[in-house]
């Protein structure tokens, strides 16, 4: 009895201890493993918030995948530098940097999608420019379409923004499976969307559940945006404590964040 | 009754067998030890020498004493004398004294970035005689990056202050400079007056009748007499605004001097670091580069992966919320 139990220890032993002694992975080409190298740092920077970096460390794995002719890799570095050059008040650069690839076949459909997806938020504030990106984004996202849920929730916002809250109540997707930002965003735009139909006390319960989510992301553009809705919301429904309450918190974030929602404060 | 004989042929000669094997035992023994000796230099004559330091720090005994990148010696013994300095006593092997003068240096050096440090004997006059046994050598301890830049530091910030001086005698509205200027600006304006009386008088002279000629000379005597005592208050006021100038010159030529000094020994300086600067990039790089994959390794393993945020080399998809 106890040999038996011996033996098999020892045997799981061996087991596990081959497991962990496996060949040292062999080393790739030198500038592949630089390339993921700068893209992994670059990942890393953004993560933390240091943008700046994060640019230059997409922009030089942008080098290096164009030096070994890895169109995948182009296409990420470029989605990567894009998103950081829009965080660092870049939106023209941005632009540019992305501007070829929805309709270069030389990179995958689906980098293709995301890069026209990405154009659409950044020329957001220009809906017939934004619109006409997001048709391109739906139209080369194939199935299963890794952005479906952002893709349905920028749909809604142009549609808000084209002036059918209708529409847009039906688009923006708050589903379970969608990740938290996604889901504050979906329930942002039903609260205006139901405050522009005029059902108010809708507006405002989608609302406090867009807050819930923002807290717990922490982000002071989203929060201070959703705090600007509930002002105009409690005015609307003519709860004077609620929209003296929401502009103190709006007033807390802009004494310290410099957000789009303060500026129109 | 036993296993052998003593009488067995095997036995013949065994304590001479025996003591024979011990003997070529020691001999070898003996012979390794001698061969290591001299590889390790203990035979071969030596010559000591001795330097003073200010400091101990990289200085033990049984460290390398090299020339030219050779190894020539070792540090024989390194103590603290009565004036709290540190004396250091090399043994430098006698064949290569012959290249080690009394005005050599010997200085402290470190292998690398993070390598041993050893005794680099450099300079010294060719034409002198080789330095004696007990010879004393001037130290000089390496000066790392940051001794560099506070050296550096040091020397830079009075000269910078002395220029900031010298602007601000330069720009001081009411200093000697620009009060001289101001004062050579209206005599200059007071000139271009008297000069426009002269030629108006002068174009005036044609249309003079004889009756006017009193007036017209008297307005000349009285401008001549103006230009007399511009001249005179020039000629009163030039050696003081020159000297002033001169002073002023002179200090900005001191303060140029110090520039040109500290410039020199910033070129010095930076001649001095250059050569070690790219192996310290070089080592730099590599300890970031081994240190970066070793945690990258690190990071992907269990149980840190589970503790650490994902991060690959995709990019992620940003939100749709601008």
């Amino acid at each position: 009895m106890i040999r038996a139990a011996v033996s098999t220890l020892l045997l799981g032993s061996l087991v596990i201890l081959s497991a962990c002694g496996g060949a040292p992975t062999q080393p790739g080409p030198v500038l592949a493993q630089k390339a993921d190298a700068a893209a992994l740092a670059a990942n890393r920077a953004a993560q933390v918030g240091n943008d700046e970096e994060a640019a230059d460390l997409w922009q030089s794995a942008l080098d290096l995948r164009r030096a070994i002719d890895d169109w995948t890799g182009v296409g990420e570095a470029r989605l990567g530098l894009a998103q950081v050059l829009v965080r660092l008040q870049r939106p023209a650069d941005a632009a540019r940097a992305l501007a070829e690839m929805p309709a270069d076949g030389l990179y995958p459909a689906g980098q293709r999608a995301r890069a026209a997806y990405q154009l659409a938020v950044i020329a957001v504030a220009d809906v017939p420019t934004a619109r006409r990106w997001l048709v391109q984004a739906q139209a080369l996202c194939v199935s299963p379409c890794a952005i479906a849920v952002p893709l349905r929730n920028l749909d809604a916002r142009l549609a808000l923004a084209e002036g059918d809250p209708a529409a847009a109540l039906v688009r923006a997707d708050a589903s379970a499976d969608a990740s938290p930002v996604e889901r504050a965003h979906a329930e942002r735009i039903r609260a205006e969307a139901l405050g522009a139909l005029g059902r108010n006390a809708e507006a405002l319960s989608a609302l406090q559940a867009a807050i819930v989510l923002d807290r717990q992301l922490a982000e002071p553009a989203y929060l201070a945006d959703d705090f600007s809705l509930l002002r105009r919301l409690a005015l609307a429904a003519g709860d004077e404590g609620l929209s003296a309450q929401a502009a103190r918190r709006l007033d807390g974030i802009c004494a310290v964040a410099a957000v789009p929602a303060c500026r129109s404060h | 009754m036993p296993l052998l004989r003593d009488s067995d042929p095997r036995f013949r000669w065994l304590g001479w067998r025996v003591g024979a094997f011990v003997l070529i035992g020691l001999g070898m023994a003996l012979a390794l030890l001698v061969v290591l000796g001299l590889r390790q230099g203990y035979f071969v004559p030596k010559t000591q020498l001795h330097f003073v330091a200010e400091h101990g720090a990289g200085l033990t005994p049984g460290m390398q004493v090299r020339l030219s990148g050779f190894k020539v010696g070792v540090v024989d013994a390194v103590s603290l004398n009565e004036q709290a300095k540190v004396d250091v006593d090399l043994l430098v092997e006698a064949r290569y004294i012959k290249w080690i003068k009394p005005d050599s240096m010997a200085i402290l050096q470190q292998d690398g970035l993070i390598g041993d440090h050893y005794i680099e004997i450099a300079g010294g006059s060719p034409n002198q005689a080789p330095i004696k046994e007990g010879g004393r050598l001037t130290f000089a301890p390496a000066l790392g990056l940051s001794e560099i830049a506070l050296d550096l530091r040091q020397r830079i910030v009075p000269v910078i202050d002395s220029v900031q001086t010298t602007l601000d005698i330069v720009n001081d509205p009411n200093g000697d400079l620009r009060q001289t200027l101001a004062n050579v600006r209206g005599l200059t304006a007071e000139l271009r007056e008297t000069r426009a009386s002269v030629d108006q008088l002068i174009v005036n002279l044609n249309a003079l009748s004889s009756r006017d000629l009193p007036a017209v000379a008297q307005t000349g005597q009285q401008a001549l007499a103006r230009v007399d005592a511009i001249a005179a208050e020039l000629q009163g006021r030039m050696p003081t605004m020159l000297d002033r100038i001169d002073g002023t010159l002179q200090h900005a030529s001191r303060a140029a001097s110090e520039a040109e000094a500290m410039m020199v020994t910033t070129r010095r300086a930076v001649d001095a670091a250059a050569p070690r600067l790219p192996s310290i990039l070089r080592n730099g790089d590599a300890v970031l580069q081994t240190s970066r994959d070793a945690l990258d390794g690190a990071s992907q393993s269990w149980p840190l992966k589970n503790w650490l945020p994902p991060a690959d080399t995709s990019a992620p998809v940003p939100p749709s919320r601008p």
